[in-house]
């Protein structure tokens, strides 16, 4: 059932209201619909290891097809869109206008809902990276801010480079975390960051969104130029993007291809 | 030829709720996951009597169907689901009712956990109503406009998209 339908059931009565409303069904409905897309283009099936959805399972009639709400009359042309995700369906959106002004929000396409955190301050740099994750039982989502404030070069522990981290919750549909990571490497949009150690070694850096830890992740070496060349690519141009799809937990890393490139045309 | 050996059943004896019995097959009966149930307890208990099983909440027009359908998936596979020919039959069989007949077919295969008739009647709805207004939609379910005016104009207002 296409969510357009399910949107204008939602005023036959009250009862299929708040049924259709409520979030158990939501999730029963997302699942459901994911497994027939996907079932439709088997190239773009979505992919279990790190719960990120493909893009390509998204119904086509409502990419990008902002619904506008008042606080983002600001942000008019000229300004930088980045997406991340999505997630479960969601995708977290950051507007950037010149040089200080960000805002970030959490927007469904296919029900065309924007949702806004809270607004909390952070240190803008250009190398910002975003990680969001949703959490399945309590319907909530959980976006981390990773700011890089200084330049330096190959560092030796990235563990004594993490300074602050501060969970701050509203209470309602995001949390917010600030991590102030003084990194200047790269990024990609999935709070994973690729790193090269003192020994002239990559790997991936990856924030556990559950337990709020950084973990340490080998990469494979065939994949280390296309993780940096898909770095590259998110900051040149907004039109492609880069999601990491799935990658080896263990010492081997075997699992090759590290990155996806999903258009957003 | 009747009785063998083991304690294996043929067929079972299915009563509807207006008291009418039904003689099944035991491939056919065992696509409902409750008639299959109710066999294999029997056959562990080692009975030999053919065992009668009444179906409180089933009437026998519907049961009639849900057993026209068992008959017709017994003889494929498990795995032939994605069969063609059974599909095209699926469609035809369920197009001929009305939303009345679809909707206690619906019910009775969740009753008789016939998954894969439970399945096909939901989608089947599904395709079927998603085009239709909201107006299509109560009269065909008989239900009541709980709104106030104001209220159902906000939600309208709220996803315009969804409307047009």
């Amino acid at each position: 059932m296409p969510v357009k339908s399910l949107i204008r059931f939602t005023c036959v009565c009250k009862s299929w209201l708040s049924l259709i409303k409520s979030p158990e069904f939501a999730a029963k409905q997302y699942a459901i619909r994911t497994m027939s897309l996907s079932h439709q283009n088997r190239h773009c099936a979505p992919v279990g290891e790190i719960s990120l959805i493909s893009y390509g399972t998204l119904d086509i009639s409502t990419r990008f097809d902002c619904k506008p709400i008042n606080h983002l009359t600001d942000f008019g042309r000229g300004n930088s869109w980045l997406f991340y995700g999505p997630c479960n369906g969601m995708f977290c959106v950051r507007m950037l206008k010149g040089k200080h002004s960000t805002l970030v929000f959490l927007w469904n396409p296919s029900t065309r809902q924007v949702f806004k955190p809270v607004q909390r301050r952070f240190r803008l740099s250009f190398h910002m990276g975003f990680g969001f994750d949703a959490n399945a039982n309590a319907n909530d989502y959980k976006i981390v801010a990773f700011n890089c404030v200084s330049n330096r070069g190959p560092y030796r522990s990235w563990k004594s480079l993490i300074t602050d981290v501060q969970p701050s919750s509203n209470g309602r549909m995001c949390n917010w975390l600030g991590v102030d990571t003084r990194l200047d490497d790269k990024f990609d949009g999935d709070g994973n960051l690729i790193l090269e150690n003192v020994s002239g070694v990559y790997f991936l850096l990856s924030f556990d969104m559950v337990d709020e830890v950084f973990i340490e992740i080998p990469v494979p070496v065939v994949a280390v130029e296309s993780v940096l060349w898909c770095s590259f690519v998110q900051q040149r141009s907004h039109l492609q993007y880069p999601a990491i799809v799935s990658y080896g937990l263990d010492d081997s890393s075997a699992k090759g291809d590290i990155c996806q490139y999903l258009d957003s045309t | 030829m009747a009785s063998s050996s083991s304690s294996s059943l043929s067929r079972v004896v299915v009563k509807s709720s207006d008291n009418n019995l039904f003689v099944v097959n035991k491939k056919v009966a065992s696509q409902s996951q409750l008639l299959k149930q109710c066999i294999d307890n029997m056959e562990e208990k080692g009975t030999n009597d053919v065992i009668l099983i009444p179906l409180s909440n089933v009437t026998s027009n519907i049961l009639t169907l849900v057993l026209e359908y068992c008959e017709k998936h017994a003889d494929f596979a498990d795995d032939d689901n994605n069969n063609q020919e059974l599909k095209q039959w699926d469609h035809e069989f369920l197009k001929k009712f009305d939303y009345a007949t679809l909707n206690s077919l619906t019910m009775a295969a969740d009753y008789m956990v016939t998954k894969s008739l439970l399945n096909l009647c939901c989608q089947f709805i599904a395709d079927s109503i998603k085009d239709l207004t909201v107006q299509q939609i109560r009269q065909i379910f008989d239900i009541k406009n709980d709104f106030t005016p104001q209220e159902e104009a906000d939600i309208k207002n709220e996803n315009a998209w969804a409307f047009r």
